[in-house]
């Protein structure tokens, strides 16, 4: 029997990285409009019993999900969801659901969602944004009831056979987050670009990732064995065996030069020249912390409080369940200090659960991080008091994402201030100082820094926003990949501005974008003045490597150079040629 | 039998999902009609989307309305609730 004809096909390239596996669909995680029919009277009986049998099956999912849940003794997990089986039983509305099909004789899914889209404007109009995110809950069993009308199978990623590669049209951040880098092989998607927070953890978790391949075209294939390179894009689909070699040799290569990186674990990292650089961990979750351990920073960096919380899908979690939540945070990091970064909802983060009833036009210039918390005082200062508890007696730091504003800052530092008092009257925290930072990810903050250092404790320049405000480029967008970079000599100028200004004030600075994650991109920070970097764990043994290869005076040399350049191409190859050279000599020195 | 009835909300979060969903319970299987009114709005509280849509935060009137058989046991069930902060304190 002949083997179908290895085929390849062009992607862009997201997160680096080999995988061989078996090629899984995984159906969109994004809504498809409904369509309105009618239906003929004859069959209106039928119509309403299947209205009745999808909130049957919708239930028997829920206590499916309940018992799962139960071995993990999550009291209040099990309570939201017995609210959710009575709302799904809800008696006023499923009569009114029924009685409605029946009048306007219409599917069910149309009737269902008109009756869903009545209670989010009543919910919408509530102004407690408490009662008002109860929306929330609604639009997830809606979404539940309308997939079994659809007859639509859900997949979980728990069902995904390991080293499975998933193809799906688009990732949201709270699925990819979940996902495990030992669980699955690689994602190919036909949206999303290579600045997307999904691709941000595919990177961080380190799952080769490609983009831009038409999904539909696997629609009805029976493909069994794909290998997906992160590196160059490519998915080659029906590998002939000479390929399938070659890869398997690639990744082997891979894992011996990772593993040898690894063994290198001394916290402390200094140049040649003998100057000392701070590596922290960038982390958003529980299993992020564990692994961090493994590679030694000197703390975390910044923990993206909103990931915790993605995965609960909802940031409205009461002060206890936080307390909780950061307790475990905090017994994690082994006494390690920690810099925690304030829910920065909003943006491309934002899935369903996060949005407030006014749809935005432009979410990413709209209301997210630092904006957001101030609209809502009772969301930041819930997630305030249960940070202050919980680390109560431990080195903690609190960063506020998205200033753009010093007003910002002083508001936010009063909201603080009365909280901390709050809680230090009630006895609940003692005497601690909670020193305070401000992201710089706005031009307009850059801008204002020496103003800003005055008023926080450090700084932190986060560049994957800053490329994206300072470029005014989408850094989701596919088609900006080949503009949008990190190395744009008007980024690389307000970089040197801001380290500039923070030291001038005395302020720390650490930059905790994907920039300080590439080892090619280390010896140009070096030189502009940085000394404390904060990468995703897997990426630490690279930096450190990175770091003991450059001398100081090389780097402000580079960064010299680089500062006079005009465009983010010759940066770009500047820096690379610089690398490749490192690699040469490396070689060189292995063969002696 | 109808008994009307004036509670005050005490819990710090309000009548939230957790409440209201426990409201519902206790009502399941009841004969009489329950009604909650909370600043001129009136719902039936049975349904937990009309509960949660009253959004009656913390020290929020409520005037219960029953009517039924089993309207005494009821009343004394929910005022109890409201009393013992749903056992939220």
């Amino acid at each position: 029997m002949a083997n179908p004809k290895e085929f390849r096909l062009q992607g862009a390239s997201v997160s680096e990285g080999v995988a061989v596996g078996s090629l899984f669909l995984l159906p969109s995680p994004v809504e498809e409009s409904i369509l309105e029919f009618s239906i003929t009277k004859s069959h209106l009986e039928f119509e309403i019993r299947r209205y009745y049998i999808a909130l049957e099956k919708s239930k028997e999912d829920l206590l499916f999900l309940q018992f799962n849940l139960k071995k993990e003794k999550s009291e209040k997990a099990l309570e939201i969801i017995d609210a959710h089986i009575q709302m799904l039983q809800d008696p006023l509305m499923t009569l009114q659901i029924e009685e409605k099909i029946r009048i306007t004789q219409k599917n069910a899914e149309s009737v269902f969602s008109s009756v869903i889209r009545d209670y989010e404007k009543k919910f919408s109009k509530i102004k407690d944004p408490f009662f008002q995110q109860r929306i929330v809950d609604v639009l997830d069993i809606s979404k539940r009831v309308l997939d079994h009308l659809a007859g639509k199978n859900k997949v979980s990623f728990s069902d995904i056979p390991q080293g499975a590669i998933i193809f799906t049209k688009e990732l949201i951040p709270s699925h990819i987050a979940t996902l495990q880098a030992a669980r699955i092989g690689a994602v190919v998607t036909q949206q999303g670009g290579g600045s997307s927070h999904a691709a941000l953890i595919a990177r961080a978790k380190g799952i080769p990732y490609v983009s831009n391949i038409d999904i539909s075209l696997f629609q009805e294939f029976g493909i069994s064995s794909v290998i997906v390179d992160g590196k160059s894009g490519e998915v080659i689909i029906h590998p002939a065996s000479s390929t399938l070699k070659k890869y398997q040799e690639i990744k082997t290569r891979m894992k011996t030069t990772y593993q040898l990186l690894q063994q290198d674990l001394f916290p402390v990292v200094e140049t040649i020249d003998g100057y000392p650089v701070h590596i922290y961990a960038n982390v958003g979750n529980l299993i992020d912390l564990e692994e961090m351990h493994a590679y030694r920073p000197e703390g975390v960096g910044l923990f993206r409080s909103e990931y915790l919380f993605l995965e609960k899908n909802t940031v409205f979690l009461s002060e206890e369940e936080q307390v909780n939540s950061y307790m475990q945070v905090v017994a994690k990091t082994n006494g390690l200090p920690i810099v925690i970064r304030v829910f920065d909802i909003g943006g491309d983060k934002n899935p369903d659960a996060f949005l407030e009833n006014e749809k935005e036009a432009n979410p990413v210039l709209g209301c997210r991080g630092i904006r957001y918390l101030l609209r809502h005082p009772t969301v930041f200062r819930t997630q305030l008091r249960a940070i202050m508890r919980a680390c109560n007696g431990i080195e903690a730091k609190i960063l506020l994402p998205l200033i753009s504003d010093l007003q910002e800052i002083i508001e936010a530092k009063k909201i603080i201030d009365s909280v901390q008092k709050e809680l230090k009257d009630k006895g609940l925290i003692g005497d601690q100082v909670f020193p305070l930072g401000c992201m710089i990810e706005v031009p307009s903050a850059a801008f204002l820094c020496d103003v800003i250092a005055k008023e926080v404790d450090f700084l932190s320049i986060g560049t994957n926003d800053l490329v994206q405000y300072t470029l005014g480029m989408d850094r989701s967008n596919p088609l900006m990949q080949d503009f949008f970079s990190p190395t744009h000599p008007s980024v690389i100028r307000m970089i040197k501005m801001i380290v500039l200004e923070a030291k001038k004030q005395g302020k720390p600075v650490t930059i905790c974008g994907e920039m300080a994650s590439s080892p090619l991109f280390i010896p140009l920070l070096l030189g502009l003045g940085l000394n404390q970097f904060s990468c995703s764990p897997r990426h630490i043994p690279l930096v450190k490597r990175a770091v003991r290869k450059c001398t100081l005076l090389e780097c402000f040399k580079i960064a010299q150079k680089v500062l006079q350049m005009g465009s983010h191409l010759e940066i770009s190859e500047l820096l690379s040629d610089l690398a490749d050279q490192e690699d040469r000599k490396e070689s060189s020195l292995c063969e002696c | 039998m109808k008994i009307s009835r004036k509670v005050k909300v005490k819990n710090a979060a309000g009548l939230h999902t957790r409440p209201a969903s426990y409201i519902v319970q206790i009502l399941q299987g009841t004969l009489s009609s329950v009604y909650f009114t909370c600043r001129k709005e009136k719902v039936n509280a049975k349904s937990i989307m009309s509960l949660l849509t009253l959004a009656a935060s913390k020290n929020s009137l409520i005037t219960i309305d029953v009517e039924g058989e089993d309207a005494e046991s009821i009343v004394g069930k929910l005022v109890e609730a409201f009393e013992k902060q749903f056992w939220e304190a």
